[in-house]
């Protein structure tokens, strides 16, 4: 993720903008800066999405820089999850600050979403893309 | 900033900033209108906050404001006549702040308490409630409002 040339990096209130990479092979991570809210819910959405066509099978979404979530926000985050589920890919979720844990745990979606502390542990909690069964011993 | 509407509420509103060369003290009351289309929510949401904070209020209570205030927004835009004001109003108190939103509506509109949205709101902030006004005599419009509060230290985890 490249810091925004234009000022300090946070978009516009109301906006989210988000970076697409690949961690691993078929583990992105899309990170989001910005309010999460009803109106930038398409751009979280389509760096989701964007993921998901390069070929990933889990997708970590890296909330570290996110200012606002709000309650549409959390409704997406669920959304993703089940989509992701259905689709045969798996969504992590990384952030520890206060603006992504307080809504989740007020509202104990944070028992419902896989809620990592930073983008490390999610991606060593995300399941290996083609893993094979384990040799008995 | 406003000029008064049939006001929701009983209580008197007054506009404006605190006394002069005292700056640390937050405003009592402050309203505010503004078309109520998506950018009035964030205009709320940041106001909220900001008042919370000059008051002092801890950051578990002013992220729960913020998130409270952009969610009761949100909700009454999408019943806003075409047209027409969000209208705020902040009173700050020593314990609480409380926040009364509303729009006009086109008919008795009102909000679906069983969303997502309304427990989200309701879980944020103590005491909400669905206040409307229904056209009287003199052909005053429908008004809904939510009235919320949040503590100086936030909500309560359960």
């Amino acid at each position: 993720m490249h810091p925004d040339p234009h000022d300090d990096g946070v978009p516009e209130p109301g906006a989210a903008e988000v970076a697409v990479r690949e961690a691993a092979p078929g583990v992105h991570v899309v990170a989001v800066v910005g309010d999460v809210d009803a109106q930038s819910l398409g751009t979280v959405r389509l760096g989701v999405e964007r993921a998901l066509e390069a070929g990933a099978r889990a997708v970590v979404l890296d909330l570290t820089g996110v200012v606002l979530l709000a309650s549409a926000g959390m409704t997406l985050l669920l959304e993703l999850t089940d989509d992701l589920r259905l689709r045969g890919a798996e969504l992590l979720l990384a952030g520890s600050g206060r603006t992504v844990r307080r809504p989740l745990a007020v509202t104990g979606l944070d028992r419902a979403l896989a809620l990592h502390d930073d983008v490390p542990a999610a991606l060593a909690a995300a399941a290996p893309p083609a893993r094979h069964e384990s040799p008995q011993n | 900033m406003a000029r008064p509407e049939p006001p929701v509420t009983n209580g008197p509103v007054t506009c404006g900033s605190g006394v002069p060369g005292d700056r640390f003290d937050p405003p009592e009351d402050v309203e505010v209108r503004v078309p109520a289309g998506p950018r009035a929510v964030i205009t709320m949401r940041t106001v909220a906050a900001d008042l919370a904070a000059r008051a002092e209020f801890t950051l578990d209570a002013v992220a729960d404001l913020r998130m409270a205030v952009d969610e009761a927004c949100s909700s009454l835009i999408t019943l806003a006549r075409p047209d027409t004001r969000l209208t705020c109003t902040f009173n700050v108190h020593e314990e609480h702040i409380t926040v009364t939103a509303s729009v006009l509506t086109t008919g008795a509109e009102r909000l679906d308490t069983d969303s997502f949205g309304w427990r989200v709101l309701t879980t944020l902030a103590s005491d909400v409630r669905m206040l409307s006004a229904t056209p009287g005599q003199d052909g005053d419009p429908f008004r809904l409002a939510l009235r919320l509060s949040v503590e100086r230290l936030g909500t309560p985890l359960s």
